[in-house]
């Protein structure tokens, strides 16, 4: 059974077979990606097409990062002539309009509606919950720091985008060589794996540059190598996603995350870490619309 | 913990602790400069004058190339385009004024620390620093120069996303394809304009019914019609009744009816000044005014401790901060400041620009009851026709006789530089003739000057004629 979305960094112990079966799926690159089913159910369904309003989808959307990307690669394709980079959500829905959009999201919605990752159904709910409040606690970085809530809000959502890759790409290896991985090696593999999966979808959704740099950067943060603000936010914000899903009724775990070096690291001070941390039930509002 | 020991404490990096600080250095003392951010310069650096005067730039050089090549080449920003690359040398110049003002401090010998300040007694401060920890100063002398903030009304729900102020403003990251701006000072008027020549559908939203309403109003009309010819459009005398992000839009609804639906908004009303944590009581300061009193010396009512900058209220430019900073810290040194410091030239950066020195017509009309106004548009100048540049004005105000200069008050592109002009005139006490009997190079805007004092001059032959003819 799969482990926890984001174990920390420990002694690789990803099998070599594995690790190979799962390079190739990879480099494949024909991945299709899992879709929450929620979302699709919602966009599918009667009332919804019915009463379906801007605010409304785009609420569906920003809660869904697999159909964020979606509809962000395919506002930006060639089929809808942007004229130049459409680089969030929000301007994505104001630009394309309510209809096209709709429309959009349904088509993202319908594709990935096959796609189903059996047996992970729990990990992968995790997951989104995780990168949702992540998304949700990065706009409050931002916001603090009057820095682009927009693109923070990306940084947030997708930091972690290659982990769903690497589930589906587990289980298209036990599929196709007839063999269970050990939890340690669904582990290692989201471990070893979820960067550069990331990297990779992210690039083929041409998502934006600073989405692109979180999620290459937001581990390489933790050693104290430089990075952009994009990384730094991400990697904020996952802690603070982090605590609020697993940890915040402990005070103990409250103040180490008060202590964060990466608070400084974005200038912002004890008081507005304060400020931050004040929004944990919005954040978890915000996720637990997956659960 | 022990306090470490200073003959000044100046509290912010902005244009007026800066010059406080390094007025001290200067007179041997050993000054400490307090920031809450990391690089010097403060608001002015970060959020103010400086980024906002970049992308000016930037979208003048734009609108002049389009201006200057419309007949032959047909130019428009892509829908979408980048804020961010349209200030792609903003981090340079920003870097470059950061360093420029910390080796200044250094060659000083100023300490500069890193934190937010809080006043523990009349002389002591405690500084709380990113990571969390403190330290303690102590200074014989105080310079409270801590800055502003954008003001946000109540009634209207900035989340910096969609509605934004003049600081969250610079993080945009593409052009929105309409803007409402709610304010007509300075800093609303700026962006507007700016925003407007970008390709924006602006809307300048105002309860005043001009913009830029202390100024004369010939000039602030000029402004509105360039600012219109831009594409802008300014709704004076209008209240807001409602401020919402419906999901998709901003829904501004204003009294009487009136709905505005735009991308983002901009709420550009007004400044606060930050006194929030620096707990002024226990200096035996009040922290319940909206600005910190100051007398001429700009002395608090403690007399060890002095203010200056946008604390102590307006004008609060950039330019009138540094030398408050600097008269407060002659002041406290006993130093003399030299000069009156009382002629502050207005420079408003937007599109046109808009400058002003001295008595408009209506401050002469007040103070004198008569005035004599000569104008200059720079239609009429050979250098307007070369640079496209032909819907300026030039306003030179004279006294009843049309003789002694009062004051300028030029709408134009290059405003804040052709004012320094009438400045020194207004210092040296000058005549209009001077204008005339002296020799400008030409093209340039600056023989605007001489047009506007022909004009005081004409005006002062026809007065003397119709006066001969009377008697």
């Amino acid at each position: 059974m799969p482990a926890e979305p984001s174990s920390p960094p420990v002694a690789n112990s990803l099998s070599e077979s594995v690790r190979e079966g799962l390079a190739r799926i990879l480099d494949a690159g024909d991945l299709r990606m899992p879709m929450l089913p929620e979302v699709a159910r919602q966009l599918l369904s009667e009332e919804f097409r019915e009463k379906a309003t801007a605010k409304t989808l785009s609420e569906l959307i920003h809660r869904d990062q697999m159909l964020a990307g979606q509809v962000l690669r395919v506002s930006n394709s060639a089929a809808f002539n942007p004229g130049s980079p459409i680089v969030s959500l929000q301007q994505a829905v104001v630009r394309m309009g309510l209809e096209r959009i709709r429309e959009l999201a349904l088509a993202a919605a319908l594709e990935s509606g096959a796609f189903q990752v059996p047996g992970a159904k729990d990990l992968v709910l995790k997951l989104w919950m995780h990168s949702a409040a992540a998304g949700a606690f990065a706009k409050e970085v931002a916001r603090a720091r009057r820095a682009n809530v927009e693109a923070a809000f990306l940084c947030g959502l997708f930091h972690d985008l290659g982990k769903p890759v690497v589930i589906t790409a587990l289980f298209e290896f036990e599929r196709k060589s007839g063999k269970r991985c050990a939890p340690e090696d669904w582990t290692a593999a989201l471990r070893e794996f979820h960067v550069s999966a990331g990297l990779k979808l992210a690039e083929r959704w041409a998502l934006p540059e600073s989405t692109r740099e979180a999620i290459a950067s937001h581990h390489l943060v933790e050693s104290g190598a430089a990075a952009g603000e994009g990384a730094l936010t991400a990697a904020l914000a996952s802690a603070l996603s982090h605590w609020a899903l697993e940890e915040g009724e402990d005070p103990a775990a409250r103040e180490a995350l008060l202590r964060n070096p990466l608070w400084p690291k974005l200038d912002l001070y004890p008081a507005d870490a304060e400020i931050v941390l004040g929004k944990r039930a919005d954040a978890l509002r915000f996720a637990e619309a997956f659960s | 913990m022990n306090s470490e020991n200073f003959d000044v404490i100046v509290v912010g990096s902005g244009p007026a602790g800066q010059k406080a600080a390094i007025q001290a250095a200067k007179a041997g003392k050993r000054a400490a400069v307090i920031e809450k951010g990391r690089g010097a310069g403060g608001a002015c650096v970060h959020y103010g004058t400086i980024p906002s005067k970049t992308l000016r730039e930037t979208t003048l050089a734009w609108s002049s190339f389009r201006r200057r090549t419309s007949a032959t080449v047909g130019l428009k920003l892509p829908e979408n385009t980048k804020v961010a690359a349209l200030m792609a040398h903003l981090d340079t110049v920003v870097r470059a004024h950061e360093k420029y003002i910390a080796d200044q401090l250094t060659r000083n010998g100023i300490a500069f620390v890193q934190g937010v300040a809080r006043l523990t007694s009349p002389h002591d401060f405690e500084i709380q620093c990113l990571d969390g920890s403190k330290r303690k100063l102590r200074g014989e002398i105080v310079v409270l120069a801590p800055g502003s903030r954008p003001r946000t009304p109540p009634e209207i729900p900035v989340d910096h996303e969609h509605i934004l102020d003049s600081d969250s403003i610079l993080s945009l990251i593409y052009l929105p394809a309409s803007m409402a701006v709610l304010g007509s000072g300075v800093i609303a008027c700026e962006y507007a304009s700016i925003f407007a020549a970008l390709g924006v559908k602006v809307s300048l939203i105002d309860k005043s019914p001009l913009p830029l309403g202390f100024l004369d109003p010939e000039i602030s009309r000029r402004f509105q019609h360039g600012f219109e010819a831009l594409g802008g459009e300014f709704m004076g005398g209008r209240k807001i009744a409602r401020v919402e992000f419906d999901g998709l839009e901003v829904a501004v609804d204003l009294e009487g009816g009136e709905k505005v639906r735009v991308e983002k908004m901009l709420c550009a009303q007004g400044r606060v000044a930050c006194l929030d944590g620096l707990n002024l009581e226990a200096a035996g300061l009040s922290s319940k005014d909206r600005y910190i009193a100051v007398n001429a010396n700009y002395q608090t009512a403690v007399p060890h401790i002095y203010a200056a900058g946008d604390v102590i209220g307006p004008p609060a430019l950039a330019a009138s901060s540094m030398e408050q900073g600097r008269r407060a810290v002659c002041h406290a040194l006993s130093l003399s400041p030299g000069g009156n410091g009382e002629l502050v030239p207005i420079g408003i950066y937007a599109l046109p620009e808009v400058a002003s020195v001295g008595l408009s017509e209506q401050d002469a009309l007040k103070r004198f009851g008569a005035c004599m106004v000569g104008r200059a548009k720079f239609a009429e100048l050979a250098r307007g026709h070369i640079a496209g540049i032909t819907d300026g004005l030039l306003k030179m105000v004279a006294d009843e006789a049309g003789r002694k200069l009062l004051g300028i008050q030029i709408v134009g592109e290059g405003a804040a530089d052709l004012i320094s002009v009438g400045q020194m005139g207004l210092i040296s006490g000058c005549d209009v003739d001077l204008f005339i009997e002296h020799t400008f190079n030409f093209p340039t805007l600056v023989e605007a000057y001489r047009v506007a004092a022909f004009d005081l001059v004409e005006q002062r032959i026809n007065k003397f004629a119709q006066a001969a003819a009377g008697t």
